[in-house]
């Protein structure tokens, strides 16, 4: 199991060497057959992976990594958010004590308006939540897969469901702080997708001249 | 060419242990035992001193059938250099120290 376990580390350790780094990788892979022989392969494998962490800044396809790493983490922040929030509608539609409702309705016949509107787009703003969330979700692991046209396509997708929220929530929650976020977020996005497969092609370009 | 900036302790047992026997190639896993570094820490440094031309590799044949040929590491000219100027740096530093 720890040996089994060794091997996989060891395998993402190669892959965050370089390109040009391949021979280090197989150095380190023969090394690591003396480490198993020697029964400590678990150790020798963590740190060949710290190894290649800390090389990761220092080359183009490390620093690539590092960035779309940065941006789908940066993505699965809002989508936990939304999904988490698809959650407590399931919830709060499911139990029947929605206290944010009673919140509203306390607030005189404007309140009770607001408050039965909100009651009436409940379901439909839980289900765009989760959409959102799983878009959010998809957007990341195409960024990680390098598939740029689908990346572009599910935010394409998750912007308008975050503009169906938009028009929901404004019909029925006071304040705009959470729908400038939302337009924020979609924003940074729509930067970063495209830039992100510009450098890639950038890269491409470079390590294949002739193609290009 | 030879770094101008104070060596780390690491690099120091690293360059003590290649110094000990210039002209022998050692493997990484050997290294690791004799200076009691981590892997995570010698591979970088390795790769620095390498690139630095304080230390050279290639690619030697296994002792044994049926392993993989490893990796093996001596100092370069510049590297006995540097670790020499150490060594002479070391030695009038703890002659000028009071006792």
């Amino acid at each position: 199991m720890r040996t089994g376990a060794a091997h996989i580390v060891m395998s993402l350790a190669l892959r965050c060497l370089p390109q040009d780094g391949r021979e280090w990788g197989q150095a380190m892979q023969a090394e690591f057959d003396q480490a198993l022989r020697d029964g400590k392969p678990f150790g020798f494998a963590i740190g060949c992976l710290i190894a290649g962490w800390r090389r990761l800044p220092f080359h183009a396809d490390g620093r690539f990594a590092l960035a779309s790493h940065a941006l789908a983490l940066g993505l699965i922040v809002p989508a936990t958010f939304h999904l988490g929030c698809a959650l407590s509608g399931v919830k709060l539609m499911i139990s029947g004590q929605d206290h944010y409702y009673a919140m509203l309705a306390a607030g005189g016949v404007r309140g009770r308006a607001v408050a039965d509107a909100y009651l009436t787009a409940a379901p439909a703003l839980t289900l765009l939540l989760f959409l959102l969330g799983s878009a959010h979700c998809l957007i990341a692991w195409a960024i990680l897969d390098r598939r740029w046209r689908r990346a572009a396509i599910l935010w394409l997708a998750a912007t308008v469901i975050a503009a169906a929220i938009v028009g929901i929530a404004i019909a029925t929650v006071p304040g705009t702080a959470g729908i400038a976020i939302q337009f924020a977020a979609s924003a940074i996005e729509l930067a970063a997708i495209p830039l992100l497969a510009m450098w890639q092609n950038a890269r491409a370009g470079a390590s294949h001249p002739m193609e290009a | 060419m030879i770094r101008k900036r104070q060596p780390s302790k690491q690099m120091l047992k690293l360059l003590a242990a290649l110094a000990a026997q210039p002209l022998l190639w050692r493997h990484g896993y050997d290294l690791m035992k004799a200076t009691g570094l981590s892997s995570g820490t010698l591979y970088p440094l390795l790769m620095r001193m390498t690139e630095q031309g304080l230390v050279e590799a290639e690619w030697r044949e296994p002792a044994q059938r049926g392993r993989p040929p490893r990796h093996a590491y001596r100092l370069t000219a510049s590297g006995v250099a540097l670790a020499g100027s150490i060594v002479t740096e070391h030695d009038a530093a703890s002659r000028l120290s009071p006792a």
